[in-house]
């Protein structure tokens, strides 16, 4: 496993951590929520021998700023990401997003796309199937799911099994590593805000730029996901000009725990097809 | 036909609707029911009273989405809020809240809910705005502690829905009753634990009492004890005393006596010559007088406390030799003197009393067959003490009798003419001067007695 210390941008006085391995064309991560760049561990080190592989801690995750005042919407991460790549003059990157990161790729793509090569959409949210209202009460189920996990251990092992589909992938390191993401007060707290700074409106509002994306996307559905509805891929095939859905039958919602190899060789070979 | 199905169709959507009502429902009951397991199970180990209420407030918040939950006090009849948890802030610190006279005593009898609208509470409300929050209505939950502290648990949340307090009123309560339970159970333990260790200090308290009485009455005990035995050996010595000077009394008036009937006779016959018997009649009553002389040295110094004086060594043995002329031997044992310089202060009677009876000792034991009779006299002064030696060449002591020789009328020797009394003399004045006396002797060839006396010259300048 690679084991860097983070390095930091700052954006609008807000640090942002990265982890950065191996040469080559760039290639930023994106995690998604409940996690931060740990989960790109077992990615990372196949891809780093060929590319510049950069994980990301989005606001309020990781290694990243927790100011409770800050804008942790997908919409402001995506601000964020790409004043990234400016200032580490990456020019055109490949961007590989995963859950909420997905939205996030979903946004640079449409917004940013002088900044993309292509984009890798794993396990995405997407349009406003993802359980997600403007939260402002806790009528939302997913995120009443969120907060009971951040405060229970209990609750927090029965919802990463969820995500799982192998039941070898839950292991102890996986589970302590989410765990850090949200087991003390301060974590709990950012972690509480990054879930209510969700809002899928930011996806609708992007919805009819999807059809005009031009860079070559490869969407990769885990069948076993049951977090988020195989609509959201199906739709984002049909919307996505130049796009591939790929389904991995023995994937979960992270499916980078249950199906690592088969995800560097999807994405390895959907570099190798751009080409 | 068509309006049939549209009518089952119509029945079908209702049902589901209720479905999801009833479902919503049971997600909200069972999530209360998560939040109150969670939140005793949480605190069940902690016995920290603001660790506890922390975790209370946190949990609160986070499960029932109030992004300020605290608990205040009353202070002048102001809410200051003691213990916050805050969603929207890491730390945040308030200012007191000013609550009318009307607003406490709703408290007083239950719980004050107030809305924002721009007339009623403004700074109340604005008090508890922060950058990131807004508050739109505050609930205040009045509390009292098991041992009468007032305390109020302050919600304050930013929701347009102002009715959102209403619905979760019983949730809350239920919360504050599980962590008033845990407070209150620690606050009896605390004060169970005040009562023991309050006991255990008595306890201990009266032990030492008791030891240290005991440990008095013991020692008097003792004290009396060593009393009792002092007293004995008095008395004893006392009885002792007694006999002895009655006996030693009578001894020269019977020779007298007997001196006097033979004279009678002489003086009858009218041819003897007196003399002799009046020189012997003489001699008796010297002793007479010498043997009473010693007994009232006895009771003198039985009866003196020591005292503190210069002391003149050479003074004090030159008088011991003039006082000594008498005696038989005196005028040819020669002697010497060696003595420091140095200043040296204690009872001058008891030094007398000591050199005179050893002295008269070392005159009285000479060996008359030896060519030349010594007494030599060493004192060493520091500030600390006097050491004083005193050896002659006399006839010497035997070993089997050295042991006695302090003894009260003991008499060492064939030879001896004395009291019996003057090395008890000698020994009780040391005693009294808190001195030592030691005495080596080989038979036949001499006596050294090694006497040593505190210096009390600090008690002098003092």
């Amino acid at each position: 496993m690679q084991m860097k210390t983070s390095q930091y941008v700052t954006v609008n006085n807000l640090k942002i951590a990265y982890k950065r391995h191996g040469s080559g064309e760039s290639v930023i991560f994106i995690h998604g929520i409940t996690t931060n760049s740990f989960i790109w561990r077992n990615i990372t080190p196949a891809l780093s021998a060929n590319y510049d592989t950069i994980t990301v801690d989005l606001l309020g995750c990781g290694n990243s700023s927790t100011n409770l005042d800050a804008d942790y919407s997908i919409k402001s991460q995506s601000e964020i990401i790409a004043e990234l790549i400016e200032q580490l003059r990456l020019g055109r990157v490949h961007i590989v997003g995963h859950d909420i990161g997905g939205g996030i790729a979903q946004i640079m793509a449409v917004q940013y796309p002088d900044l993309m090569k292509d984009m890798v959409l794993i396990n995405t949210i997407g349009y406003d199937y993802w359980p997600v209202q403007p939260i402002t009460t806790m009528r939302t189920p997913i995120f009443r799911q969120l907060a009971m996990m951040s405060l229970d251990m209990g609750m927090l092992q029965k919802l990463i099994r969820r995500g799982l589909y192998k039941k070898e992938s839950y292991t102890e390191e996986f589970k302590q590593l989410v765990w850090e993401e949200m087991g003390n007060k301060k974590r709990r707290k950012s972690f509480l805000h990054f879930a209510k700074c969700l809002n899928n409106q930011h996806l609708m509002e992007i919805a009819d730029g999807l059809k005009k994306i031009k860079i070559p996307t490869l969407i990769i559905r885990g069948e076993a996901d049951l977090y988020l509805s195989n609509i959201i891929s199906t739709r984002l095939n049909e919307d996505i000009p130049n796009s591939i859905l790929v389904k991995i039958k023995t994937g979960g919602h992270f499916i980078q725990e249950d199906e690592p190899e088969m995800l560097v060789s999807e994405i390895v070979s959907f570099y190798k097809g751009i080409q | 036909m068509t309006s049939d199905k549209d009518k089952k169709i119509k029945e079908l959507e209702e049902k589901i609707s209720f479905m999801q009502e009833e479902n919503e429902s049971m997600a909200e009951r069972a999530e209360e029911i998560f939040l109150l397991v969670m939140v005793s199970e949480s605190i069940r180990e902690i016995n920290d009273k603001s660790i506890i209420i922390d975790t209370v407030l946190e949990k609160i918040s986070i499960l029932k989405d109030i992004p300020l939950c605290c608990l205040c006090q009353n202070k002048n009849n102001k809410i200051l809020i003691q213990l916050a948890y805050t969603s929207f802030a890491e730390d945040c610190s308030f200012e007191e809240l000013e609550l009318d006279h009307e607003a406490f005593k709703k408290l007083e009898n239950g719980i004050l809910y107030l809305v924002k609208d721009n007339q009623l509470y403004t700074d109340v409300f604005d008090s508890l705005t922060k950058k990131n929050f807004n508050p739109r209505s505050i609930l205040i939950i009045p509390h009292k502690s098991i041992s009468n502290e007032l305390t109020y648990f302050l919600f304050a949340d930013d929701d347009k829905d102002t009715n959102r307090f209403s619905e979760i009123l019983t949730l809350i309560h239920e919360v504050i009753n599980i962590m008033s339970d845990k407070l209150d159970n620690l606050y009896l333990l605390e004060q169970l634990r005040k009562i023991n260790l309050d006991l255990e200090r008595k306890i201990s308290d009266r032990t030492s009492e008791l030891w240290e009485t005991n440990r008095v009455l013991r020692k008097q005990i003792e004290e009396k004890r060593l009393a009792e035995e002092e007293l004995k050996l008095k008395n004893e010595e006392l009885n002792n005393f007694v006999y002895r000077v009655s006996h030693d009394l009578r001894a020269p008036i019977t020779s007298v006596e007997g001196l006097i009937n033979i004279i009678k006779l002489e003086m009858q016959s009218k041819t003897g010559d007196l003399k002799p018997f009046i020189d012997l009649l003489e001699d008796r009553m010297k002793n007479l007088d010498r043997f009473i002389y010693d007994i009232l040295n006895y009771s003198r110094n039985i009866r003196s406390v020591a005292s503190t004086d210069k002391i003149d060594f050479e003074s004090i043995i030159s008088n011991c030799f003039d006082e000594l002329e008498y005696l038989e031997n005196a005028p040819e044992i020669s002697r010497s003197v060696a003595i420091d310089s140095n200043p040296f202060y204690n009872d001058k009677m008891g030094i007398h009393e000591i050199f005179r009876n050893i002295i008269s000792n070392a005159i009285k034991y000479a060996d008359r067959n030896k060519k030349k009779s010594t007494v030599s006299i060493h004192i060493k002064i520091s500030t600390e003490e006097a050491l004083i030696t005193i050896k002659d060449n006399g006839i010497g002591i035997r070993k089997d009798v050295l042991p006695k020789i302090f003894e009260m009328f003991y008499r060492g020797s064939e030879r001896s003419k004395g009291s019996g009394i003057g090395l008890y003399l000698v020994n009780q004045a040391i005693v009294k001067m808190k001195g030592k006396i030691d005495v080596k002797s080989t038979f036949g060839k001499g006596t050294e007695f090694i006497v040593r006396l505190p210096n009390k010259i600090k008690m002098a300048s003092q």
